[in-house]
Formats: structure tokens, sequence, C-alpha cells
């Protein structure tokens, strides 16, 4: 094949700002997503995405525009207050976790999809948008201006949304790890485990808000999961995991841009095909290992 | 009829009933078998099945979408059981990745293909279903019903025991592979009222509020239904009432507030159940204290009937508030009211009730003195609240422990149960 087709797309700055906005989007996904896999609460984040919405819709109102601090506000609360839902709903009413979950986000979902529709005229949310984003129009979209040159808004939100990730890491990073292990002795060496799972939670509401537009509610669980469970089934320490986990990011948001350049389809959703088509590689390297080991 | 049914509305609503009735008996053994989250993987992993189905029929055939959404959601659930056996990936990751990854296949086809009708399986469009989709729905409906009639027994032991079920000679891989086909058909017909997401809340939401009113699964698969189509039907309503609403999230909220409504009012653990209970309690107690108080007047006394001022002296309580307690005595037939409704006789089972009531009150005032240490002015009060709680067995194995005491700590009488002795 022509290696040509292959750096012809690279000319144009847009695709530039496309892969990179998709890099640190997946990568912002992927560290607190990597904890959650470490935690068994992969669904809870999948339960957090879903519910972020009503906030979103209320910090819109608030704000009155898409990148106001009310929308990340609205978002991390709708999100701790799903989660809060599914455990009061778990531990008083005895109803079992995975039900709670069920009803849980559905209802939330089902508020902010209300909300949207209601307030049709003052929230500019695209419904498509809900389920898949598109990562197309967020970077086509508004630009801020940054030491001369005009960055967009999602490249600037996504790379905000990556370093908080990484501050919660080198802040917390310990006691997710710990907490996910076990929690008897994470406090028993001092760190308070619920308030470092509800940093966690808090943390992915906010950042499964600033990937919303680009990605969607349902696609951004896939960065949440997919970059964590390669990266549990590449390494076997958690550094590694963590390691791995962001070039998985890496390789998706380059794999996909490709696919979704030569096959013409949306770029989000390429981008999680390629991510799973990295996992695949990982678990085959997995099974031979494990083969090999046997 | 057939004219109302072939209105938007009628559709609509006839729909919604439908699906309240298949979701109310799928869920009830979907959340029986923990599979509430199995459901909502397959309801985003039907989608390239969905999007398949409308690209090889443009005229939206509702069997040809139904199988090929079918045959995605046993790729996926094939993905699924092949992560799970050969990786370390726990369930809810492995739930996660084929969930988004199918949703994904699904978007990209999607985007490439552009085909109609796609937007009724993403979003939910009730009024978007035709008539043919209503024939579907009302096919499944009756099989899911009739397969849940006649299957029950064998369902349920197969959900709630797969061992004891194969030990019983019950095909139970059968069962399981033919439910999961029901699962996703369920899915597959609900997906097109209420969208992608909101599947979860019809399969789910009713199931769990009828497990707040009853503990038997049939009674539940009775109460989900009504549940279901209470909700679902509300939802339908309610977006006619006001054009633009959108009737899926309608009809997933009007089931999480019948949900509410069972947690509060359900007979397991709601919130006036409860209320009443603790009334009942009240009223219990406050009986139980006033048989005491007539039984110790006649205690000092030797006396026959007792007085009701004398009572509401004693109990420190205003007579207004003895009397209604001391009618209530009398309709239960435990005293009788002398000299024309100012005082009170204990009649045998009223003496009876009295005599249970003391001993318990003075053996563990016993028992506290003696196996607890306490001084003998400390333990009137806590007898006073054991009293009503100590049962028939526990009051025997304390007179047991005791080795049957006549006097306690106060110097009183140890009133004795059985025959006549109950009184001295």
């Amino acid at each position: 094949m022509n290696l040509d087709a292959f750096i012809d797309p690279w000319r144009s700055p847009a695709n530039l700002w496309l892969v990179s906005t998709a890099f640190l989007v997946a990568l912002s996904c992927a560290i607190p997503g990597t904890y959650l896999v470490l935690r068994r609460m992969a669904l809870t984040g999948d339960a957090i995405t879903h519910s972020v919405l009503p906030g979103i819709v209320a910090g819109f109102l608030l704000g009155g525009s898409l990148d106001s601090p009310w929308l990340l506000a609205g978002a991390a609360l709708a999100g701790l207050g799903c989660v809060l839902s599914i455990e009061f709903l778990h531990r008083r009413l005895g109803v079992r976790e995975d039900a709670a979950t069920g009803i849980a986000f559905t209802t939330f979902f089902a508020l902010g999809v209300m909300g949207l529709r209601l307030f049709a005229s003052k929230v500019d949310l695209d419904p498509d948008c809900v389920l898949f984003g598109s990562l197309e129009t967020a970077v086509h979209g508004e630009r801020v201006m940054l030491g001369g040159i005009g960055i967009p808004l999602a490249f600037a939100s996504a790379a905000a949304a990556s370093l908080a990730a990484l501050a919660g890491m080198l802040l917390c990073g310990r006691a997710w790890t710990t907490g996910a292990f076990d929690p008897l002795h994470a406090r028993c060496v001092g760190f308070h485990d619920g308030r470092a799972r509800t940093i966690l939670l808090g943390l992915t509401a906010m950042i499964v808000t600033a990937a919303f537009q680009a990605v969607g509610a349902i696609l951004a669980v896939a960065l949440l999961v997919l970059p964590g469970a390669c990266g549990l089934l590449a390494a076997r320490r958690v550094s590694g995991v963590l390691a791995v986990a962001a070039l998985h990011a890496l390789l998706s948001a380059l794999g996909g841009f490709y696919f979704a350049w030569f096959a013409g389809i949306n770029a989000a959703a390429a981008i999680v095909l390629a991510g799973f088509g990295w996992l695949c590689v990982a678990w085959l390297a997995a099974v031979i290992r494990g083969g090999r080991a046997q | 009829m057939t004219d109302w049914i072939q209105t938007a509305a009628g559709t609509a609503m006839v729909a919604a009933l439908l699906l309240g009735i298949s979701g109310g008996v799928t869920g009830v053994f979907v959340v029986s078998r923990r599979m509430a989250l199995t459901g909502d993987m397959l309801s985003h992993a039907v989608l390239p099945g969905v999007v398949a189905g409308l690209l090889w029929s443009p005229e939206r055939h509702p069997l040809v979408v139904l199988a090929c959404a079918v045959a995605a959601g046993l790729l996926g659930t094939g993905l699924l059981m092949a992560l799970m056996r050969t990786t370390r990936l726990k369930p809810d990751a492995a739930l996660g990745i084929v969930l988004t990854v199918f949703f994904a296949a699904g978007i990209a086809m999607i985007s490439k293909w552009k085909p109609g009708g796609v937007q009724a399986y993403l979003f939910g469009q009730a009024a978007a279903i035709s008539m043919r989709d209503l024939g579907l729905l009302a096919t499944t409906t009756g099989v899911i019903v009739l397969g849940a009639v006649a299957g029950f027994r064998v369902l349920t032991v197969a959900s709630f025991d797969p061992r004891h079920a194969r030990l019983l000679g019950i095909p139970v891989g059968w069962i399981d592979r033919a439910f999961f086909l029901v699962l996703a058909t369920s899915v597959v017909v609900a997906m097109q009222a209420v969208g992608v997401v909101l599947v979860s809340a019809l399969l789910v939401t009713p199931a769990v509020a009828a497990a707040r009113v009853s503990q038997r699964l049939a009674v539940q698969a009775g109460w989900a239904c009504a549940f279901g189509v209470a909700g679902s039907l509300a939802g339908v309503g309610l977006s006619l009432l006001r054009t633009g609403l959108p009737t899926g999230p309608l009809m997933a909220l009007s089931l999480a507030a019948v949900f509410a409504g069972a947690a509060l009012f359900g007979a397991r653990d709601g919130v006036l159940p409860r209320w009443w209970r603790r009334i009942r309690e009240k009223r219990r107690i406050e009986r139980e204290n006033l048989l005491k108080a007539v039984w110790s007047v006649v205690e000092e006394r030797a006396e026959g009937a007792v007085g009701l001022e004398e009572l509401s002296a004693r109990m420190r309580e205003a007579i207004e508030v003895v009397r209604p307690r001391a009618a209530a005595l009398v309709k239960a037939g435990e005293a009788e009211w002398t000299s024309g409704g100012s005082g009170l006789l204990l009649t045998p089972p009223g003496r009876r009730r009295a005599a249970e009531i003391v001993r318990k009150h003075r053996l563990w005032e016993l028992y506290l003195t003696r196996r607890a240490d306490y001084a003998p002015d400390h333990v009137h009060d806590d007898a006073e609240r054991a009293e009503h709680w100590i049962s028939e067995e526990n009051a025997r194995r304390l007179a047991e422990v005791l080795e049957h005491p006549e006097i306690d700590p106060h110097g009183r009488q140890i009133p004795r149960i059985g025959g006549e002795e109950e009184r001295r």
C-alpha cells in the first residue's frame, strides 16, 4: 500500500487537532477508568456516565453555555447522586446491587433527556450527542486564543481533564490502589477509603462531562473500561497497568483516526473499535503467554 | 376498537400495555437471576444487529430486524463468555467492554450507511410503532406470558437453585438458553418504545417494585405486570397530554415513581406498613400497662374491681386517656365494666395476661439483680421495657435459669402461670 495514504491526513492541521484531542480525551478517561476496573466498579462508571446528564442540563441552565464551570459541578453532583441512590437502594432497601444500578441510572438518564427536551430552546446540546457524541464537530467548534494560536475548545477542555486526572492520580493514586486490593489495610495505614472512593467517583463524573461532547455517554464508558482492561491483561503491577492504559489511549486515538479516515465513519465509534482491536491484541498475547506458562 | 388501535394514540397505548406485561414477567426472572445488567448489556449489544436488519430490510420488517438483533445479542454474549473464561477480567469489566464495543460498532454502521428508522431504536419513539410491530409485540407478549405460566415451577427452580434443578432432571442449560432468547426478544421489542438506555427501566424497575410487595415469585410476577402496565401507560398518557415530551423518559420516570410508591407503601418494609405496625405495637403496650396496673391494685388490696380514677392516678395519666384504653380491654374480653363504667374487673383471660406480664417483669428484675449484679433499685425501669418484649419461651427459660423463684428482688410474689395458681 502507498505510504503516502497514511501520511496525507496529517497535512491538515484540523486532523492534528482531532487526533491530539482524541488522545487527551482517551487519556483523561483511562486514568480513573483503570482504578474503576481495578476496584470492580466498571459498571458504576457506566451508571455515572449516564447519570451526569441531568447535572449537565441543570448546569447549562445556570451557566448558560457549554463551557461554564456550573456544568462540571452539576455533573459531579448528579454522578455522586446516582452512586448515593444506588447505595441507598442497596443498603437501606435491600435491593440487589445490579438491580439498584439499573433503576438509578435509568431514572437519572430519563430526567436528563426530559430536561433536554423541556428546555430545548435554552440548552444547546444535540440529543444525538448524548448517546454517541461527535468528535469532529467538537474539534471544529469554538476556539480559544492562547499565545497567538487558536486552540479548539474541545482540545483545551480535554487537556484540562487530563491534567486533573493526572493530579488526582498523583494525589490519591496510592489510596485508590490500596483500597482496590485491601480496603481494611488501607484503613489501617491511614487512608480514608470512603473519601478516596468519593473523590474517584466525583473525578470520573467531571472527566466524563468533559468528554461528553466529544464521545457521548455510552462511548465514554468504553474509554473508561477498555484501557484499564487492556492494562490488566498486559501488566501485573499497577504502575504497569497504568502505563499500558495510557499507551492504549494513544494507540486507540491513532488507530481510530485512521479507521475513521479510511472507512468514513463516526470518529468516536472508530476510536472505541480500534481500542477493542488493541484489547484483542493484548488478550491474544495473554492467552498465548498463559498457554506457555502452563 | 380496531379504528382506535390504528390511531397513533391507540397504538401507543396498546404497545405500552403489552410492554408493561412482557417487561414485568421477564423482569421478575431477570432480577431473581441477577441479570439486570446483562439486560442492559443486551440492549446495547443488539444495536449492530438492528442496524443490519434495517439495512437488509429497508421497509423495516419487524421479524428481520428482530432476527438480526437477536443474532447480534448472541454474538455479544459469546464475546462476554470468552472474555470471562480466558482472562482475569471481572464480570463488570467484561460487561462494560461488550456493551460499549457492540454499541460503537452499531454507531459506526449508522454513520457509514445511515439506515432509515434507526432513531426509533436509539431514542425510542412510541409514535413510530407500526401495526406490524404491534402484531409482533402482541405475539411475543403472549408467548412470554404463556411460557411463564406453563413453565413457572421449572423456571423458578432453575432460576433460584440451578444445581437442585439439575438433580430434579430439569434441562437447566436449555431453560437458560430459552430465557436468554426471550430476554433478547423483549429487549429489542422494548427498545422501539423507550430507546437503548431505558430498556432497563422497563425490565428492572417494575420487578424490583413488585419485590417490595411480596416475597412470593408468582405474586411478584403479577404485581410486576400491574406496575409495568401502570408506569408505561402513565408515561404514554403524559406524553399525549403535552406533545413534544418524549415517551421513553416519561415511561422510565413514571416507573420510578411507581417504585417509590411501592418502597413507601409496600408490605415489605414500606414506610406506611412500618408506621401501622408501630401504632399497633404502641396500643399493645398501653393495654398491657393498664392490665398490669389493675393487677397491682388487686394484688395490694385483694379486691375484685378497681376504679378508673385510681388507675389513672397510679398510671399518672388523665382519666380521659385511661378510659378508651379500658374500653379496648373490655372489647378484647380481658376486662368487664363494674358499677356502670366507673370500675374495671379483669376476666379470667385478662387476669392470665396480666399475670404473664407481671411475671416477666419480676423475673427480669430478679435476673438482673442475681445474674448481672444490678442493685435492686436500678432494675425497675429496664423491666418496664423488657416485660413487653420477653417471649413466653424466654420467660420459661428465665424461670429455669433462676430455678423457679417465687419472690422478686422487692419481696413481691412472682405470679405463676397455669391452672388456677395464677392468683396464689
